[in-house]
């Protein structure tokens, strides 16, 4: 004889209202991930449905950056960042890596990401153009839907900056700021503070082969006047990249990363303030 | 046209510059002494065939020294042919490498390797 059990009247409706609460909740939880300023996303079908002036050049594609990293020739540095410089470089000479952040895994954030030898794929539509680093899988969003800057009291500061791109004739312009300056060097040998900013003039040039990029950089506690560098970066055709993480294991039993080749900066953080 | 005297020293600067960058950029190389390439003989102890780069660790032949070496990273390896299981679990091999500026008896640079079959990969520069 097949025993038929009865719903148990109380655990029902309450098992109803736990779901109910907890759709509830996953909803408010999704909505807390919106632009704090309310700003559209930019791949938003409400703002690419925009009547947005499309990009008078096509920049997608992937590219290497061309030559050495450094973003020679360099400005007058102040004092402390002269400092720096002057130490990072003995320490090379004597073959010792001063202030090893990146090997480390602390981003290598703006402008060094751009340079420091990895491809990258550059994906352009009409409110943005997004490009994505092999170099440790970074990411830069260059938006270009017509927004201002966010406020720096409300924007989360990144490695790579808040950018914003404007066209001006066939050279996209990019005002990049918002900047998180801890661990943050110009290739460990030149310090940022919260006034840094870069402005890019981005340019196709060769029939698309190449890219050029003026960088004008600003940073008046580190460096006097305008730092002003051209890079070029070279079209690949043959170049998809797979991830590249940084992980805890990843220096493991490589000479170069070893204790006695590392000479960390004395860094305290401000008081109170943590890391 | 030949390059002058002067066009050679510049050359040759920016040959021994680019000898020192290291090559992929995740880390300061500046312990390496890019300018020498140097040999050693042992068995494969453990090959990391990864990004951001690969690392390779011998005993040399006579037992008594690990060797570690860095490499560049695999997606720029695999373009030369090194693969996952290039260098296996005790097999012989002959590394080519930069050495430490310090002199400490330690790896370097993977440049290139003789496999145990003698095949060759990488860079092997003329002894």
């Amino acid at each position: 004889m097949t025993r038929h059990r009865q719903p148990n009247v109380r655990i029902v409706p309450t098992a109803l209202a736990v779901i109910a609460c907890l759709t509830l909740d996953g909803a408010a939880q999704e909505a807390a991930w919106e632009n704090a300023n309310g700003q559209l996303g930019s791949l938003a079908r409400a703002n690419l449905a925009q009547d947005h002036a499309p990009h008078p050049v096509d920049l997608t594609g992937t590219y290497t950056p061309e030559g050495f990293w450094e973003f020679q020739p360099f400005p007058k540095l102040k004092p402390a960042a002269q400092e720096l410089f002057d130490r990072v470089r003995a320490g090379a000479a004597a073959g010792v890596t001063v202030n090893e952040v990146t090997g480390e895994c602390w981003p290598p954030g703006m402008p060094i990401i751009m340079t420091r030898v990895w491809p990258f794929h550059v994906i352009a539509v009409e409110t943005a153009i997004v490009i994505v680093f092999n170099f440790e899988n970074q990411i830069r969003w260059i938006y270009t839907d017509g927004r201002q800057h966010s406020d720096p009291n409300v924007y989360v500061p990144s490695y790579n900056g808040e950018s914003i791109g404007h066209w001006e004739g066939e050279t996209l312009v990019v005002d990049t700021r918002n900047f998180e300056t801890h661990k943050h060097f110009i290739d460990r040998l030149v310090p940022l503070s919260d006034q840094f900013r870069i402005t890019e003039r981005i340019s196709s040039i060769e029939g698309g082969d190449r890219l050029s990029i003026e960088f004008t950089m600003v940073d008046p506690e580190n460096w006097e006047g305008n730092w002003t560098v051209t890079k070029t970066f070279r079209r690949q055709e043959r170049m998809d990249f797979v991830e590249s993480p940084c992980l805890p294991s990843t220096n493991e039993g490589l000479p170069a990363m070893g204790e006695r080749y590392i000479e960390q900066l004395d860094e305290e953080p401000p008081d109170g303030e943590q890391r | 046209m030949l390059p002058t005297f002067k066009g050679s020293a510049v050359l040759g600067a920016l040959a021994a510059a680019v000898l020192l960058w290291p090559a992929h950029g995740h880390h300061s190389g500046a312990p390496y002494d890019g300018t020498k390439t140097m040999r050693i003989e042992g068995t494969v102890e453990s090959w990391r065939f990864a990004n951001p780069h690969c690392s390779l660790q011998i005993r040399s032949a006579d037992g008594s020294t690990l060797w570690s070496f860095e490499a560049n990273p695999a997606g720029m390896l695999a373009a030369q042919g090194y693969r996952r299981d290039t260098f296996k679990p005790s097999a012989r091999v002959t590394v080519v490498y930069n050495p430490m500026k310090d002199g400490q008896p330690g790896g370097g640079r993977l440049v290139g390797a003789i496999l145990s079959d003698g095949a060759t990969i990488g860079q092997i520069p003329a002894q």
